[in-house]
């Protein structure tokens, strides 16, 4: 599309007035608060307002002489972090921190009421209280639920209609965080896993399938990560709520093997592999298959009985071995005879709501669904594809909250948004 | 034809990689033989419905394409990993977010020429999702999406200073009053309260256009762009 010669003439102006208003923002960073927001460096305390819908959490972090916050000098992270001037020089900014929060929970800015309310809310406590009644505002308000089904869908990279319905993993997850219910519902819910939503309302419905374990049984989910083996279907879940890619277990004593280290727990003959296997997966010659398949094989036969349309058969693998010609799995194609299924090496598990009750149990999901929150929070990629990982030092107060509180998303939310780093710019 | 020789060359790297951990280059394990699926059992390559396309995978739309390398590189210029975790980042605003932004601020953003027709048209470098494929909404600025928001606050400009006193965001609110904007109307148009700086420079803006309504486009231009680039 062209540009009419006035949009051309105002955009060589708005270049430099870009320019003006950037070096502006930056300054205005470097300084903010000290007399818009008027705000002292308060540290980390996060205690929930007067009439807050959503508890704050218990055990608020200390905070810590460096500005820090949530961590800082003796908390076990880096010693020296709060000495980071890109640290020590944050300064509180409700005002910033409000309108990134309201674009993230509601798609919207927030209104010009708010803006001036919480500026002349005061300073220090009272400045706190004003903006964590408009988070808890946000998090009340109807817009928050199509947020939520927006961000599980860029979660778990799945949306749209059509047969199966590719949306209703997002719209359950969403209604899990909406409605308040814990986070491991996502793995352990027995009944309507496929809601709809339309008008503000979720309608809850059944997907249809004789098994129901959370989103881990949802036909768009299983139809959009079908694939030779099921095996994208197990990655999907490590890289969706573990948040990390495989190799997801490691032995404490590596082996040298082939040309590299065998470094999975798993005994190595817990896999199929040999000269007669379809597909050696303890093939050695250029990479350790093993590392991360002794974890994958023990899962993947599970999302192995659900077809290309996601439609589940108990009685019946329905995905397919790539050789030539393509055949359907068997079990013996995953693990050799006698070897059960498994969540992780010493984590037996026989059906899918025993994988979502494991999942549910293991503490490195309650830390990604943390970190994830985190991530989205402060605008930083995605913690797999963005390489955008938290020491867990960061996350260890929020997750344990989180864990110790019934695992629900909106405090997690209410937690992070109102976290000490967050306010800071 | 751009993205495949990217393909390629993205691919050259980790081929000879490949190639040169072995001793016989010729390895025949290494090759795929007739595209699709591997013919040999063994083979470590793999085509588009292969199952053993590790690499190709590591790289393609369903990681993304970030460099660990580089991202450590970039994140050492800021500090260790928990200064690094700590410090909000930069990405831009939703699509959604972004029409929800300018509509309330009085854009058509259902026009087909002006702001609208650019944010219409805008979806793919403003990083839609393409759910189909499994690639979420791509909120990591890229050239092509900051250059596209670019265009679309500069055509918006003219809207929202027409429309302002009468959107669903600011209703009755002065943007400018005697070619000298407020503080209220700039802190509706940035969704924060306004320094005193922003007025200043804003009005620096219209003092020094050709006319005070050009200036004052100029400046509402430059304000939406400096603000609503980043989430």
């Amino acid at each position: 599309m062209e540009l009419s010669t006035k949009e051309k003439t105002m955009r060589s102006g708005a270049v430099r007035g870009v320019a003006l208003l950037a070096a502006l923002g930056v300054s205005g960073v470097l300084i903010a608060c000290s007399t818009d927001d008027g705000t002292s460096l308060g540290g980390g305390a996060t205690g929930g307002g007067t009439g807050s819908p959503v508890p704050a959490m218990t055990a608020p972090p200390a905070p810590t002489a460096g500005g820090g916050g949530t961590t800082g000098p003796g908390s076990g992270g880096d010693p020296h972090a709060g000495d980071n001037p890109n640290i020590a020089q944050r300064e509180i900014n409700y005002g910033e921190a409000l309108r990134t929060a309201s674009l993230k929970l509601v798609g919207a800015l927030p209104s010009l009421a708010d803006i001036q309310s919480l500026a002349s809310a005061g300073t220090g406590t009272f400045a706190k209280a004003a903006y964590e009644q408009k988070i808890d505002a946000l998090l009340a308000d109807p817009r928050f639920a199509q947020m939520q089904i927006t961000w599980w869908r860029n979660t778990l990279k799945t949306g749209g209609g059509g047969m199966p319905s590719f949306d209703t993993a997002a719209v359950f997850a969403a209604s899990v965080v909406i409605g308040d219910r814990p986070y491991t519902d996502l793995f352990t819910a027995t009944s309507n896993t496929c809601p709809t939503f339309a008008n503000g309302t979720f309608t809850p419905a059944s997907c249809g399938s004789t098994v129901t374990a959370g989103i881990l049984t949802d036909p768009g989910l299983m139809a959009q990560y079908y694939s030779n083996m099921a095996f994208r279907r197990a990655r999907f879940v490590q890289e969706t709520f573990v948040c990390t890619k495989f190799p997801a277990e490691y032995s404490k004593t590596p082996v040298p093997m082939g040309s590299s280290l065998y470094t999975s727990p798993w005994d190595f003959t817990t896999i199929t592999g040999g000269a007669t296997a379809k597909i050696n997966f303890q093939d050695t010659s250029a990479v350790i298959c093993a590392n991360c398949h002794t974890t994958m094989n023990h899962i993947a036969p599970l999302f192995g009985h659900f077809d290309a349309k996601g439609v589940y058969d108990p009685q019946k693998i329905s995905v397919m071995t790539p050789i030539t010609p393509p055949t359907t799995t068997t079990m013996a194609d995953w693990l050799p005879a006698g070897q059960g299924l498994a969540w992780r090496n010493g984590t037996p598990i026989t059906d899918l709501p025993s994988l979502g009750t494991a999942m549910a149990a293991d503490p490195d999901i309650a830390r990604c669904a943390v970190n994830r929150v985190w991530d989205w929070a402060f605008s930083r990629g995605d913690i797999v594809n963005d390489l955008a990982t938290i020491p867990s030092v960061v996350t260890d107060d929020l997750t344990k909250d989180f864990t110790t509180n019934g695992m629900k998303m909106k405090r997690l939310i209410r937690n992070v948004f109102t976290s000490d780093d967050f306010v800071r710019f | 034809m751009n993205r495949a020789l990217l393909s390629v060359l993205a691919a050259t790297p980790i081929a000879l990689a490949i190639a040169g951990c072995g001793s016989d280059a010729t390895n025949d394990h290494l090759l795929n033989q007739g595209g699709g699926f591997a013919t040999d059992p063994d083979s470590l390559a793999g085509g588009v419905g292969g199952t053993f396309e590790h690499q190709a995978a590591s790289v393609g739309p369903d990681n993304g394409v970030t460099d660990p390398g580089v991202k450590k590189v970039e994140d050492q210029t800021v500090g260790s990993p928990e200064v690094v975790a700590r410090m909000h980042g930069t990405q831009k605003l939703p699509y959604a977010t972004l029409g929800s932004v300018l509509a309330d601020l009085g854009v058509n953003v259902q026009a087909q020429q002006g702001a609208g027709g650019l944010y219409k048209s805008g979806t793919s470098s403003l990083g839609v999702p393409n759910y189909a494929n499994r690639v979420p909404e791509q909120l990591v600025p890229s050239t092509s999406s900051l250059a596209k928001q670019f265009d679309i606050f500069t055509a918006a400009a003219p809207e929202v200073v027409a429309n302002i006193a009468m959107s669903k965001r600011c209703p009755a609110v002065v943007l400018v009053m005697n070619n000298q904007f407020t503080p209220e109307g700039i802190s509706c148009l940035l969704g924060k309260p306004a320094r005193p700086e922003h007025v200043t420079l804003a009005n620096q803006l219209v003092t020094e256009a050709t006319t005070p309504q050009l200036g004052i486009q100029i400046a509402v231009a430059a304000l939406l762009s400096a603000a609503h680039t980043s989430e």
